[in-house]
C-alpha cells in the first residue's frame, strides 16, 4: 500500500478509537454510577423493594423534605436576586469596572462553601467577635435562618458568572436601537437587558436550588438541630454501611435537579438570534437611571463585595489568632501544630485536581469537537449525558461512585482514581460549554479549508482548531481545578480515611469546632488555589488564540 | 439649512476616525455617504444618532444644537445594518416601541398608531408575527417602519440593504425611494455600493480616510469627479484618457491588443493594451466575437 494511504488509514482508525474511548468513559463514569445508585435505592436485602422510599415518607422525614424545600428555595432566590443586581451593575458601569467586577466575582468563588459558615460563626457564634466580644451578647446563631443566609451568600458568585455569560450575548445594536427610539435607561433595562437575562435567571435559580438541597455542609455547621434531607443522607451514609436509605434520599433530590437541568440546557442553547451581532461586553452603554433604581442595583452588589472581603479578612485573622474568648489574641499555634497529614492532604488535593482538570479539559474539548464540529449523530446524546453530573446533587453523584465502584471487577474504592474521575466527570460540562461557545464563533469553512488541503479530521483539529480553543482550554482548566480543590459534597463518601484531601480535612476541623485550625487550613487552601489561578492566568494572557471574536467582526 | 454639521471630528487614533466634517442638508433631501470600508461613514452616523460623542464641532438640526443631546431625546432615528429588531417582541410591538417611549403614548394607543406605519411598508398582515418568523426583507421593512414611526426629523440608514440578496435589494431600493418621496423625511444613507448611491440620492458625499472628497448630485459625482479617488471609486475611470469605459468602443485591426475579456451578460469588459497603457472598455449589449490577443483600435463613441 502507498505510504500516504497507509497514514490516512491509521488516522481514521485512531479517530474512531478516540471516539469509542470517549463514549466508553462517559458510560463508565457518568451513566454507570447514576444507574447503580438508583438501583440501590430500590433494593433491600438483595431484592427489589420500596422500603427505603416508604421510610422516607414517614411523618418525621416529611418535615425534612419541607425544611429542605423552603431553605433551599429562599437561599436560591436571594442569591439570584443579588446576582441579577451584580450583573446589572456590570452593564451600568463602564468596561473597566465591568472587568474588575468579573474578576472580583471569580475571586469570591475561591473558597470552599463552608468557609463562609466558618467566618459567620467566628463573628456571630456563641463566642463571636461581634456578638459576644463587641456587644457582650450570647446569641444562638444556629438555625434555618443562618442556613439560608450562608447558602444565599455562597450561591451569588456562581449565579453571577452564569448571568455574565447571558450579558455577553446581548446585541449592542438592540440597546442602541431602544435608546434611539426614546427609551430611557430603565426602559432599556426592562425591554432589552432583562429579557436576555431571564433564561439565565431561571437556570441560576434552579441550579442553585438543587445545589442547596444537596448541600449538607452548611446545615451541619450552622443548622443546629435543624435537619434537612442532605444532612440526613450524609449522616446515614457515613454512619451505616447500608447505602439504600441514603441512596433513596438522594434520589428524592433528583426531580428538582431535572428541572434545573432543563433550564440549564435551555440557557446553554440560547443566543443564536438573527443577524450579525456585536456584544455589549466591554462597551460603555451610557444608560441613565433614576437615583433610586441605581441604589437598588448597586447597593446589594457593593454589599456583597464588602461581605466577601470581610469573610476573607475574618478567616485570615482567625488563622493567626485565638478568638475563642471573644477577643483577638495573636498566635502561631495553628501553623505550628498543623498535623503532618494535612500537608500530604494538600499535596493530594493539588495533584488530583490538576490531573482531573487536565483530563476533563481534554475529554471535554474532544467531545465538543465530535458533537458540534463534526456533528456525529450519536454524540448529541453523549453530550447531553455529560451535563448531568454538573447539575445533579453532589451527594447523589458521590453515592453513585460508592455504589458503582465498591466491588470487583471495578473495585476503585480507596484508590486515587475514584477521586480523580469523580472530580473530572463532575465538571466535564465546563470545558464542553466553553468549547461549544468557541466553536460557534469560529467559521466552519476553516475546517473545510484544512480538509481540502489534505488534513485528516484529527490533523484538522490539531492544526487549525486547537489554537483558537486555547482560551476555552485555560478557562476550563482553571474552573475545574478550583472546583475540585474545594469539592466536598460529592467526595465526602468516597474519600478513604488514610488518603484524605485538603477540603475534607478542613470540613472535619470545622465540624469538630476547631475554628482556629480550620481558618488556618482555609487560608492555606485559598492561597494555594489563588497561586495556581494566577499561574494559569499568566498562560492565558500570553498572546495567541485570543482573536476569535475579532476575526468574526471584520467579516 | 435644515441639518448642519460644522467641523465635526472624532479620531480613534492618529489615522482612524473622521476629521473636520462639514455638511449641509436641506429638509426632505436624500443624502448618501459613499466610500470604501473604514473611511468613517458609520462614525459620522453614530455621532448624528448620539451614540458617539464628537471630539469637536457641532450638529445643528432644525435650528437646534443637538451635539450633546442624548440619543433618547434626539429627533433622529436609525435603521441599523443588522436591523436590531427586538426579538422578544412581535412586529407591531417593535413598531410601537418608539411611540410608547419617544412619544409617550399608552400601549394600546401606540399599537394603534403603529398600524399606519406597518401599512406604509406593506406588512399589515404580519402585526402579530414574531420577528424570527420573518424573512430578511420583511425584517428590513419592520426596521424601517419602526424608525419612521417616531416621525424623526432625520432618518439615518447604515447599509440597511447589505444583508439582502441582489434581486431583493433592487426591489427594496425602489420602495425606499418611493417612501422617501411620500414621507418627505430627510434621510442620510450609508453604503459602499456606488450603484445604490447613484440611484437613490439627491446628493452624494464621497468620503475617503475620514474626510470628504466631494459632495454633489449623482451626475456631478459621476461625470465630473474632482479627484482621482472619486473617479476611481464611483465607476472606474481610464486615467490616461480621462474618459469613462462605457464611452469607448472597439474596431478590428490596429495597434492595440485585447488582453482580457470579461463577459457579464448585460455588458462586457475588455482590457486592452495600447502603448504600454491598459485601458478598460465597457460595451453594452451583444458584442462581436472578439478574442484575446486580437489587434484592435480604440474609438470614442
Ligand atoms: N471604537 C473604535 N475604536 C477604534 N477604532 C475604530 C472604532 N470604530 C471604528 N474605528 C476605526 O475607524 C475607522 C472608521 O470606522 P467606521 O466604522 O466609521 O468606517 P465605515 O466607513 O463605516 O466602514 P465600513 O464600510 O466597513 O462599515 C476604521 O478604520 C475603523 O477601524
Ligand atoms: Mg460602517
Amino acid at each position: 500500500m502507498e505510504r500516504r494511504t497507509l497514514i490516512r488509514q491509521t488516522y481514521k482508525q485512531f479517530d474512531k478509537l478516540i471516539l469509542l474511548v470517549l463514549i466508553g468513559l462517559v458510560g463508565l463514569f457518568i451513566v454507570y454510577p447514576i444507574v447503580s445508585i438508583v438501583a440501590f435505592s430500590f433494593r433491600s436485602g438483595g431484592e427489589f423493594s420500596l422500603t427505603h422510599y416508604q421510610s422516607i415518607f414517614s411523618p418525621a422525614n416529611r418535615k425534612l423534605i419541607w425544611h429542605s424545600l423552603w431553605t433551599a428555595s429562599s437561599a436560591a432566590f436571594f442569591s439570584t436576586v443579588v446576582a441579577v443586581m451584580i450583573s446589572l451593575s456590570a452593564v451600568l458601569s463602564g468596561p473597566r469596572w465591568q472587568k474588575g467586577l468579573e474578576k472580583a466575582v471569580m475571586i469570591s468563588m475561591i473558597s470552599p462553601p463552608f468557609v463562609s459558615s466558618l467566618a459567620f460563626i467566628i463573628l456571630f457564634g456563641r463566642r463571636g467577635l461581634i456578638t459576644y466580644g463587641l456587644l457582650g451578647l450570647s446569641l444562638n446563631p444556629y438555625g434555618p435562618q443562618s442556613i439560608v443566609l450562608l447558602q444565599a451568600l455562597g450561591g451569588i458568585a456562581f449565579a453571577s458568572l452564569l448571568l455574565f455569560a447571558n450579558l455577553e450575548q446581548i446585541d449592542l445594536f438592540q440597546v442602541l436601537a431602544s435608546r434611539d427610539l426614546g427609551a430611557k435607561g430603565q426602559h432599556t433595562l426592562k425591554d432589552i437587558i432583562f429579557p436576555a437575562l431571564r433564561p439565565g435567571i431561571l437556570s441560576a435559580f434552579f441550579v442553585l436550588f438543587t445545589m442547596n438541597i444537596a448541600d449538607f455542609s452548611t446545615p451541619i455547621i450552622v443548622g443546629g438541630s435543624f435537619k434537612t434531607l442532605a444532612t440526613e443522607a450524609y449522616l446515614i451514609a457515613v454512619s451505616t454501611p447500608n447505602l439504600g436509605q441514603a441512596a433513596a434520599i438522594s434520589v428524592l433530590m433528583v426531580p428538582s435537579a431535572l428541572i434545573a437541568f432543563y433550564f440549564y440546557r435551555r440557557n446553554m442553547r440560547l443566543g443564536q438570534t438573527i443577524g450579525a451581532k456585536r456584544s455589549i461586553k466591554d462597551i460603555d452603554l451610557g444608560l441613565r437611571l433614576p437615583g433610586w433604581l441605581r441604589l437598588i442595583i448597586f447597593l446589594p452588589a457593593i454589599s456583597y463585595f464588602i461581605i466577601t472581603l470581610l469573610k476573607y479578612g475574618v478567616i485570615l485573622v482567625s488563622a493567626f489568632a485565638n478568638t475563642s474568648s471573644g477577643r483577638i489574641k495573636w498566635t502561631l499555634d495553628y501553623a505550628r501544630t498543623l498535623p503532618p497529614n494535612n500537608l500530604a492532604a494538600i499535596g493530594r488535593s493539588v495533584g488530583y485536581s490538576l490531573i482531573a482538570a487536565l483530563a476533563a479539559t481534554i475529554i471535554g474539548l474532544l467531545i465538543s469537537w465530535y458533537t458540534h464540529r463534526r456533528r456525529l449523530p450519536l454524540m448529541e446524546g453523549v453530550e447531553f449525558l455529560t451535563s448531568l453530573p454538573y447539575i445533579i446533587p453532589g451527594t447523589f453523584f458521590g453515592l453513585g461512585y460508592v455504589a458503582a465502584f465498591s466491588s470487583q471487577p471495578l473495585m476503585l474504592r480507596g484508590t486515587a482514581i475514584i477521586l480523580i474521575t469523580n472530580y473530572c466527570f463532575r465538571q466535564l460540562s465546563v470545558p464542553i460549554k466553553a468549547a461549544n461557545t468557541t466553536f460557534s464563533m469560529l467559521d466552519r469553512s476553516i475546517d473545510r479549508a484544512a480538509k481540502d488541503l489534505g488534513a485528516s479530521e484529527l490533523q484538522t483539529f490539531w492544526t487549525v482548531l486547537l489554537s483558537p480553543l486555547r482560551t476555552a482550554f485555560i478557562n476550563s482548566f482553571i474552573t475545574v481545578f478550583t472546583s475540585s480543590m474545594m469539592a466536598v459534597g460529592a467526595i465526602a463518601f468516597i474519600v478513604s480515611p488514610g488518603r484524605t484531601v485538603a477540603s475534607m480535612e478542613l470540613f472535619r476541623s470545622v465540624g469538630q469546632g476547631r475554628y482556629g485550625l480550620a481558618s488556618f487550613q482555609a487560608v492555606l487552601l485559598i492561597v494555594i488555589i489563588f497561586v495556581f489561578n494566577l499561574i494559569l492566568l499568566l498562560f492565558k494572557d500570553r498572546k495567541g488564540g485570543r482573536d476569535v471574536s475579532r476575526t468574526k467582526r471584520s467579516k | 439649512m435644515f441639518l448642519e454639521l460644522n467641523d465635526l471630528s472624532k479620531m480613534y487614533d492618529e489615522h482612524n476616525g473622521v476629521r473636520s466634517f462639514d455638511l449641509s442638508v436641506e429638509e426632505g433631501e436624500f443624502v448618501t455617504m459613499l466610500g470604501p470600508s473604514g473611511c468613517g461613514k458609520t462614525t459620522v452616523l453614530n455621532m448624528l444618532g448620539g451614540f458617539l460623542r464628537p471630539d469637536g464641532g457641532e450638529i445643528i438640526l432644525d435650528g437646534r444644537d443637538i451635539t450633546r443631546t442624548i440619543p433618547e431625546e434626539r429627533p433622529v432615528a436609525t435603521v441599523f445594518q443588522n436591523y436590531a429588531l427586538f426579538s422578544n417582541l412581535n412586529v407591531i410591538d417593535n413598531v410601537a416601541y418608539g411611540l410608547r417611549y419617544y412619544h409617550q403614548l399608552k400601549k394600546s394607543a401606540a399599537r394603534k398608531a403603529a398600524r399606519k406605519y406597518l401599512e406604509l411598508v406593506g406588512l399589515s398582515d404580519y402585526a402579530q408575527t414574531m420577528i424570527y418568523h420573518l424573512s430578511g426583507g420583511q425584517q428590513q421593512r419592520v426596521a424601517l417602519a419602526r424608525s419612521l414611526a417616531i416621525e424623526p426629523k432625520l432618518l439615518l440608514l447604515d447599509e440597511p440593504f447589505s444583508n439582502l440578496d441582489a434581486a431583493l435589494r433592487n426591489q427594496v431600493r425602489q420602495d425606499l425611494k418611493a417612501l422617501q418621496k411620500k414621507t418627505n423625511i430627510t434621510m442620510l444613507f450609508v453604503t459602499h455600493d456606488q450603484e445604490e448611491a447613484l440611484f437613490l440620492s439627491d446628493r452624494i458625499v464621497v468620503m475617503r480616510r475620514g474626510e470628504i472628497s466631494q459632495v454633489g448630485t449623482p451626475k456631478e459625482i459621476y461625470y465630473q469627479p474632482q479627484t482621482e479617488d472619486v473617479a476611481q471609486f464611483v465607476g472606474s475611470m481610464n486615467q490616461t484618457l480621462s474618459i469613462r469605459p462605457e464611452d469607448l468602443t472597439l474596431k478590428a485591426g490596429g495597434e492595440a491588443v485585447i488582453e482580457r475579456i470579461s463577459f457579464y451578460g448585460a455588458y462586457t469588459d475588455y482590457l486592452v493594451r495600447q502603448d504600454d497603457d491598459l485601458i478598460l472598455i465597457k460595451s453594452f449589449g451583444k458584442q462581436p466575437d472578439w478574442q484575446p490577443g486580437q489587434a484592435v483600435t480604440i474609438e470614442k463613441e
